[in-house]
């Protein structure tokens, strides 16, 4: 796999794969949140200005907990902010258990280092350095930025072409390759199919169409499908 | 046995294991199906995690193996989740976790003091005998605007009737807002090897005594004095203590000990956070006292120095006895 995925061995022996997010698309979550928030800011400014000078109070009492809270609170609870959730991100212990409550305020409160002098530099700068794209809260934190996995439906495939034993044993990962080739078949063209079925014709000396239906075949066989 | 059969055996298990995830997730609605099998969690999630690992050994197909892999990684977020009953955490934090913590830290409190006091002394001392020399640190604006504040002639002070809750609720805001966040910046840049807190510490050490030396000398005693004397144990101690949770990062990135710097910046980062919480909520408090107490007028200035005094009292044996065991 070519994705930067970290792996964690859970206490029940498995390994479980976290896809981890890039400073590009992070720095896309932060900027949809700064415009939520200004809309915010401008909507209540407008409110409370009718308010006098309790109105001024209101509003700094709020902008604190917005610059300071808005994102802990929405971590904890929710996994990420919005802008976040809407990047299809997530953030996580880097056990891939739930952000507690102490990461995400830590993480948060240091987020004005990471910001340091301007723009996130140091925090860039700490990413780029850093295997598992952590910013500085996050390495205090123990805290990842990973990718939302997308709800997988699963269906077994309706295996239609008739099972055909293999004419040599294949290893286990030509025949998982050949699984995943029949999976893919709904999403890739045809001429992608037979494309890459032909890269096998030294081996089944047919190509084209007539390929592709007999790497099905196989597959069927590999796969257990009745005849 | 074959991936067909595999899926077939096993695909109903797999289903019912996703709407439990659901239901435990909140997209779907608990039913009463689900009051029946949710103790069952952690069960399936373990049958779930074989499920995985016999897919992956036998090689079946990358799709099913990515299927596998996200329902078992949606359970383990669930299984091993943290949920601390908040209330009563935060009661025992207050009474005895957050006292108990920064007593462990305390030769970084010694030192964040110290950066602090020193600084404040000796300019406190400095502008008291010499008149002009606040402006050797802050702008002839700044002076002026803090003279303003401060000056017994200004009729602000003695806010004429009506307006007086309203100008401290603002106030009490703008108090929040300064002094709390000076408090995280504080820590935060502990992270920059030390050197932010060190600078926040010492640099407010000077501002803060300089302001009370210069308006002594300048005689603005009666406006002065009486106004911090409330709230000056609260802000200044957590002032201390924020200092002292950074100086803990900056300390961990310089000498990690026996420890990758990675790993003793995370534990500094788990030591540390009881200080700045515990900073925060002082400074929080003292807003409170800020805001409207030390702003309120019409109060005799024996009163409010008791009140000072015994705030310093109070907050020292809270922070020195509280959480401990007799």
């Amino acid at each position: 796999m070519l994705d930067s995925t970290i792996s964690y061995e859970t206490p029940e022996g498995i390994q479980i794969q976290l896809p981890i997010a890039g400073p590009l698309v992070r720095s896309l979550a932060w900027i949809i949140d700064l415009l939520i928030r200004g809309v915010i800011y401008i909507l209540a400014a407008i409110a409370l200005s009718y308010l006098g000078e309790v109105g001024q109070g209101i509003m700094l009492i709020g902008l604190f907990f917005s610059e300071w809270l808005y994102p802990t609170i929405f971590e904890a609870v929710k996994g990420g902010t919005p802008g976040k959730m809407l990047m299809g991100l997530y953030v996580t212990m880097d056990d891939g258990t739930a952000l507690t409550w102490q990461a995400s305020l830590t993480r948060n409160l240091l987020r004005v280092v990471d910001f340091f002098p301007f723009f996130y530099i140091t925090g860039l700068i700490c990413v780029l350095c850093n295997a598992q794209f952590k910013r500085l809260g996050d390495l205090v934190a123990g805290s990842l930025v990973v990718y939302k996995e997308e709800d997988k439906q699963f269906n077994s495939v309706d295996v239609t072409h008739t099972p055909r034993a293999l004419p040599f044993p294949f290893s286990a990962g030509e025949q998982r390759t050949l699984l995943h080739f029949q999976d893919r078949q709904q999403d890739i063209s045809k001429g992608r199919q037979v494309e890459l079925a032909n890269i096998l014709e030294p081996v089944i000396n047919c190509k084209d169409q007539a390929a592709v239906d007999l790497l099905n075949e196989y597959a069927a066989w590999v796969r257990g499908a009745d005849k | 046995m074959k991936q067909l059969a595999f899926e077939s055996k096993n695909q109903d298990f797999w289903q019912a294991f996703g709407v439990l995830l659901d239901q435990l997730e909140g997209v779907e609605i608990q039913d009463e199906a689900f009051a029946n099998n949710w103790s069952k969690f952690p069960a399936h999630y373990r049958k779930m995690c074989q499920f995985l690992s016999v897919a992956q050994s036998r090689q079946y197909s990358p799709v099913l193996i990515d299927f596998l892999h996200q329902l078992v990684l949606r359970g383990h977020r669930h299984l091993y989740r943290q949920k601390p009953a908040m209330w009563s955490a935060f009661a025992r934090f207050v009474t005895q976790g957050f006292p108990q913590a920064l007593r462990r830290e305390w030769r970084v409190w010694l030192i964040s003091s110290g950066l602090f006091y020193i600084p404040a002394i000796f300019m406190g001392l400095m502008c008291y005998f010499n008149g002009e020399f606040l402006y050797s640190l802050v702008t002839y604006e700044q002076v002026q605007q803090v003279e303003y504040m401060y000056d017994p002639s200004n009729v602000k002070l003695a806010r004429p009737e009506g307006r007086e809750s309203d100008s401290d609720f603002m106030m009490f805001g703008f108090y929040i807002f300064n002094n709390v966040g000076i408090d995280f910046k504080t820590y935060a840049s502990g992270l920059l090897f030390g050197m932010g807190s060190i600078f926040f510490m010492v640099f407010n050490g000077l501002f803060i005594g300089g302001v009370a030396g210069h308006l002594t000398n300048k005689g603005f005693i009666e406006t002065f004095w009486p106004f911090v004397a409330g709230h000056s144990a609260l802000e200044l101690t957590a002032a201390t203590i924020a200092g002292a949770a950074g100086l803990k990062l900056g300390y961990a990135l310089i000498n990690p000990k026996n420890f990758t710097r990675a790993l003793a910046l995370k534990q500094a980062g788990i030591d540390s956070f009881p200080l700045i919480c515990g900073a925060g909520l002082m400074t929080f408090l003292a807003a409170f006292v800020e805001g409207f107490w030390s702003a309120t007028p019409d109060i005799p200035h024996l009163v409010k120095y008791s009140v000072g005094i015994a705030a310093w009292l109070a907050v020292f044996s809270y922070l020195l006895l509280a959480g401990r065991k007799s």
